[in-house]
């Protein structure tokens, strides 16, 4: 039925009239006005994402102290960054944390969005009380979590106490700080995409749940043969999503452990930016962010192979 | 018609590239603002009476916005065609914010900075060489008189002073609640021998109190975190020991000299006897102390104010800063942040905003009532000296005054701030109970690549 339905939209699009660019046709006008209407938006992104971007990397091929006269030195920042163990750390660091935290917030929110498409008693309010800490700013957030995680008076201590974990504390226990830092962006992270899932539910006709129902179809068979299927563009949406916003962490690290104890939670942003900022050494940091972006990007292509893949 | 679409938006793109190899920013590095020889180019110079805009930037300790507010006002009111912007902002990055205002051409006219920060400021031409006509006195020898001798050393390079006076001048100490002591059955430390570190470290230990599992007040606060309070704390402790962070005869640092070992040593044994502990309160020391929270602190002059107004009734009361029992000199901290005028406004700017520092220096009395900041211009107050006048507002500080005179300054180097990250790091470590050689040696390493680059 899914693939009558793109062939349907395939052949209705090469069957409409393309509009013209050029010309005096009533069709070439709305499209310039068109255009006219985005070019804000082209120069905008030009400006404040193509330009900064170029920048950056043509910083990265300089040794520049901030203050100082920067110095051509070709790729040596790059070379030395692959030789740094605090870089290579903070990758390492960067990938326990981002998967670590993104893995439970697609199956958490996933799971909630399930729950909450069902109709049952007072949803709307559980709804919005689920939705709460997404709502708060991360700044306010992770200062809660610095207080719910003191080793005296903190609630998750008292919680881990309750289950006989009492000695084990979460910010200076050795190996302990990271998972701290992605049990709050869990919590943090999970409602927003639960949302996300919900609405892509509400987007399935409930006439392939009836049909199915009609020819036996267990609950497991109907969640795996039609919703799964059913919600690929948002789960594809929520991936790449949550993976770069992952990727991006910075503020509960800075706020909260400064990438300690050690360099135990010194994710790759917080190594960019005391790089650039603190030690002022903005080609180094520089060509950190350009490789971040190559990290970035090849990721989120191969989660566009991935899922495409999955769908052929 | 979507290939045309994607050509355009190819077009815009390429255009922007284009455009940013073109236009470069004053902070990019195809035109680096150029340390200013004499005067500078960040402002067009205004003739003589013409109206003249300082930009004035400080940190945001609350208690000195208003007295700075009125001594601009009082400024502007004297000087009608000077028109003064006054911005601070939060201590933790002040820094950054100084350093990439002027990276990008902003600079502050006149700004507070640390003592630690000279090297970077006086290498890339930041900070101009004081003019003492404003000061009302016709040569850097009369500008030196002015103040207590040696204490603008460490804002003088190659016999050039690079600021008008100091807006805080510290030492370190130990501060801690009497009442607490008496509760445990501990003496009062003595105010004129200092304790060992060594005893701290048992008398910080019977000062923390638990409830089960809960610690309900911890004998003495660490800063575990703020690399510039690594070094204040750190480095003395190191010099008793005979030791300095950078090698006087490489001049490179040394994080797995003895002394470094000792000290480190002494750090993991102060956590395992439970004198002191990373993960408890260490959000608001003064307000720690002053909700007993904890027990003892280190903190300078400026501790006093705030500590009276958390909580008036809080019995502190001052001892000097430890040393260790194989210490070879007494040695204390000494760390300062002056007021300093930016080597890049031009010269009209310069010489208002020089004429601004003097009137903001001769405010003693307001900078200590108001705030506690000590300073270092001399004068006479009530017929006493500035010290007299001090130790007189509260005898509980002649100790602190005291630890001035075994106040050394902090190791200068232009990677300052990687080096104090690497030592904090390396504390967060040992405090974790790693083995110290161990993390030494992989601090040494990281040392070395820094100052390397």
């Amino acid at each position: 039925m899914q693939g009558q339905m793109v062939t349907s939209l395939k052949t209705k699009r090469a069957n409409s009239e393309r509009p013209k660019l050029w010309g005096n046709t009533l069709a070439a006008r709305k499209t310039r006005f068109g255009l006219l209407f985005a070019l804000p938006a082209f120069l905008f992104f030009g400006y404040f994402y193509v330009y900064p971007l170029s920048q950056t990397f043509y910083v990265s091929l300089f040794r520049w102290g901030l203050l100082d006269t920067p110095s051509f030195i070709g790729l040596e920042n790059y070379t030395r960054l692959f030789a740094d163990r605090e870089f290579l750390n903070s990758i390492v660091v960067t990938f326990f944390y981002a998967f670590g935290t993104v893995i439970p917030i697609w199956a958490i929110a996933l799971g909630l969005a399930l729950v909450f498409n069902q109709a049952f008693r007072f949803r709307q309010g559980y709804l919005t009380t689920y939705y709460v800490p997404a709502v708060i700013s991360l700044t306010v957030w992770s200062l809660i979590w610095l207080f719910l995680y003191d080793p005296s008076y903190g609630l998750f201590t008292a919680f881990l106490r309750l289950i006989g974990l009492g000695g084990l504390r979460m910010l200076d226990t050795p190996g302990m700080a990271l998972p701290a830092m992605v049990i709050l962006s869990v919590w943090k992270g999970t409602p927003v995409y639960m949302i996300i899932f919900l609405a892509g539910l509400r987007a399935i006709p409930t006439d392939y749940y009836e049909a199915a129902k009609v020819d036996g179809a267990s609950s497991w068979q109907r969640f795996l043969y039609i919703t799964l299927p059913m919600l690929r563009p948002v789960m594809l949406y929520v991936i790449v999503i949550s993976v770069i916003e992952a990727f991006k962490v910075f503020t509960p690290m800075y706020l909260i452990t400064r990438g300690g104890p050690g360099s135990d939670t010194r994710v790759l942003p917080m190594f960019i930016f005391q790089n650039g900022f603190q030690f002022l050494k903005m080609g180094y940091a520089s060509a950190a962010s350009v490789l971040f972006l190559l990290i970035l990007l090849a990721l989120s292509l191969l989660q566009f192979r991935l899922l495409r893949l999955q769908q052929d | 018609m979507t290939r045309r679409i994607s050509t355009i938006l190819a077009v815009v793109l390429v255009a922007m590239l284009a455009l940013s190899a073109c236009i470069t920013p004053s902070a990019a590095p195809a035109a680096p603002s150029e340390p200013a020889a004499a005067g500078g180019d960040q402002a067009a110079a205004p003739a003589a009476g013409e109206p003249i805009e300082l930009l004035y930037m400080t940190h945001n300790h609350a208690q000195s916005i208003p007295i700075n507010e009125a001594i601009i006002a009082e400024f502007e009111a004297a000087h009608p065609n000077v028109k003064i912007t006054f911005d601070n902002a939060p201590h933790s990055n002040y820094e950054q914010k100084v350093l990439t205002a002027f990276a990008g051409g902003q600079g502050p006219d006149v700004f507070w900075a640390g003592d630690w920060m000279m090297p970077q400021f006086v290498a890339n031409g930041i900070v101009a060489p004081v003019d003492p006509t404003a000061f009302g006195v016709q040569s850097q020898e009369e500008f030196l008189k002015l103040f207590p001798e040696g204490s603008l050393d460490a804002f003088t390079v190659d016999d050039k002073v690079y600021t008008g006076g100091v807006s805080e001048y510290n030492t370190f100490s130990l501060i801690y609640d009497a009442a607490d002591f008496e509760a445990a059955g501990i003496p009062l430390p003595s105010k004129d021998v200092p304790l060992t570190w060594e005893e701290l470290a048992d008398i910080a230990a019977k000062l923390t109190v638990k409830d089960g599992d809960t610690v309900t007040r911890i004998g003495m606060e660490w800063p575990f975190t703020t690399p510039i309070w690594t070094v204040l704390i750190q480095e003395p402790m190191l010099r008793q020991l005979g030791g300095e962070l950078i090698n006087p005869e490489t001049g490179k640092p040394d994080f797995t000299q003895e002394a470094m070992v000792q000290v480190m040593t002494y750090l993991q044994d102060l956590r395992a006897k439970g004198g002191i502990d990373p993960g408890l309160f260490n959000k608001d020391f003064l307000g720690e102390l002053a909700n007993d929270q904890v027990s003892i602190i280190i903190g300078g002059p400026w501790a006093a104010k705030p500590l009276n107004d958390l909580n008036p009734d809080l019995k502190w009361d001052t001892a000097p800063l430890p040393q260790f029992a194989n210490a070879k000199d007494r040695v204390t901290t000494l760390y300062a942040w002056a007021w300093f005028v930016s080597g890049k406004s031009s010269p009209e700017k310069q010489k208002a905003a020089w004429e601004f520092v003097n009137l903001l220096t001769s405010k003693q009395q307001e900078w200590w009532d108001k705030v506690g900041y000590v300073q270092a211009r001399q004068t006479d107050i009530n017929g006493k000296t500035l010290q007299e006048y001090y130790a007189e507002s509260d005898p509980r500080l002649a100790t602190i005054f005291n630890d001035y005179q075994f106040g050394k300054y902090e190791f200068r180097s232009p990677k300052y701030f990687e080096l104090s990250d690497l030592w904090t790091r390396a504390q967060e470590r040992v405090l974790q109970g790693e083995d110290v050689a161990t993390v030494l040696q992989e601090t040494q390493a990281q040392a070395d690549a820094s100052v390397t680059d």
